[in-house]
């Protein structure tokens, strides 16, 4: 939609007043980096404005916000983890299963950014976001059955991580 | 509560929108007073969104305004050319705005950029049976309509619309490869919106986009039907009226995806 013929400077204001700190918060949580998440929740909004202004709910701004920060905030990973270092060593889970280390964001996130790329936004919603299979396939418009594939996927990877580093239980 | 016995972020960002009902934000706030884990993430998103608030929105107000206020991609049509797409000379000014828009598309986040929707993560490079078109959310039409004296608008279900007013389409494909954009009149005459007068759907760009030209409403009074179809092979403009035609409320075409829109064109 042509924003500029619908939107005013005001409109504007309130649904960054409202919905930034959302997005603020979460590139955050994803990219740990006050500077990186400063640009991408600029970034962000200007991408999500157009459906967050025709959105009929803050429900359904919110999932249109997930999807795209999530992205752009893998994205912008990928890239830094390009130019970097290889990443961290893993923390060690103090001998948790691997689906109770998860629960642990920082860990799960370090492991995300270890998988391939098509596993890596039903990882964060699912074991950042909290989100339901079922949610996680509505919000990125792929079957729930694809959902359960690329989590179980996601999760055998974990546990071969984890055990190669020496931690984390049996498969 | 999630299935591991903690708030989703969608329910903690929910709670700090106020947009829970009552009984969802009374149980979001008993677990929050129960739940470590829950609560210090509340803590970080109030403490985060105070830090927008206080630096980040002030220090970013104007340049994200100004941006999302920029001309958009048709706007910027509009400065190349006369875009108005009008009978006959429609086929040719479809063919080759699309030409123009898959350049102007590519251009405008930057290069070495994707839409939101090409970086989906994913869905790119996935096989074609992996995501249905039944089932595929990002499959979406707006229509915008332009009217002199009043600008543009969104057009909704049941929005009113006047002779002489132009429309415009914004489309997301989602991973369908074609789309044929049609209508039926108050008369029941169907015409073929896009591509203009054309009698199969055409390529799309992948992502959100507006698409080429714009159409000018004649004056048929009476409700008007607009229907997208949006299909990874070509559909004939036939089959597309033939399924209006056959039901109206809910047309379908096989193996493809079809969103309808009814406006009312009002006659003074």
């Amino acid at each position: 939609m042509s924003a500029s013929g619908v939107l005013s400077d005001g409109r504007v204001n309130d649904l960054y007043r409202k919905y930034g700190a959302v997005i603020y918060s979460r590139c955050r949580r994803l990219l740990k980096d006050d500077a990186l998440a400063e640009d991408a929740t600029q970034e962000v909004f200007v991408r999500v404005m157009r459906h967050i202004q025709s959105a009929p709910d803050d429900q359904a701004a919110l999932a249109w916000i997930y999807r795209i920060s999530t992205n752009y905030c893998l994205n912008q990973i990928r890239d830094r983890n390009r130019q970097a270092e290889p990443v961290d060593e893993l923390p060690d889970p103090g001998g948790a299963h691997p689906e109770g280390a998860l629960l642990d964001r920082d860990l799960a996130m370090q492991l995300v950014q270890r998988a391939p790329e098509n596993l890596r936004a039903p990882a964060v919603l699912y074991y950042i976001d909290g989100m339901e299979q079922e949610q996680i396939a509505k919000t990125l418009g792929i079957s729930r059955r694809t959902v359960i594939n690329r989590l179980n996927d996601f999760m055998s990877r974990s546990k071969k991580f984890l055990s190669r580093d020496g931690m984390g239980g049996a498969a | 509560m999630n299935a591991r016995g903690h708030l989703s972020s969608e329910t903690i960002d929910l709670l700090m929108l106020s947009a829970l009902d009552a009984a969802a934000a009374n149980d979001a706030k008993a677990h929050l007073d129960g739940c470590d884990t829950c609560r210090t993430r509340w803590r970080e998103l109030n403490e985060d969104k105070e830090k927008f608030q206080q630096f980040v929105f002030p220090r970013t107000l104007e340049k994200v305004t100004a941006r999302v206020m920029a001309p958009s991609f048709f706007d910027r049509l509009k400065l190349v050319g006369p875009w108005r797409v009008f009978g006959p000379l429609a086929g040719a000014a479809a063919a080759a705005a699309i030409a123009v828009g898959v350049v102007n598309v590519a251009s405008v986040d930057g290069p070495g950029t994707q839409t939101e929707d090409e970086v989906y993560i994913g869905v790119k490079g996935a096989k074609n049976n992996d995501v249905t078109l039944k089932g595929d959310a990002r499959i979406a039409m707006e229509v915008v309509a332009q009217r002199q004296s009043e600008g543009q608008f969104p057009v909704k279900n049941g929005s009113v619309l006047r002779p002489g007013d132009k429309i415009m389409f914004v489309v997301n494909p989602g991973s369908a490869k074609y789309v044929l954009i049609g209508s039926r009149d108050g008369s029941g005459a169907f015409t073929v919106y896009h591509p203009f007068g054309g009698d199969k759907s055409v390529a799309i760009e992948r992502g959100s986009h507006e698409l080429p030209g714009a159409v000018e409403l004649d004056a048929v009074a009476g409700t008007e039907k607009l229907v997208a179809v949006f299909s990874n092979e070509p559909v004939d403009a036939k089959a597309l009226r033939q399924a209006v035609d056959l039901n109206p409320a809910r047309p379908e075409v096989k193996d493809a995806r079809v969103i309808s829109l009814d406006f009312v064109k009002a006659v003074k």
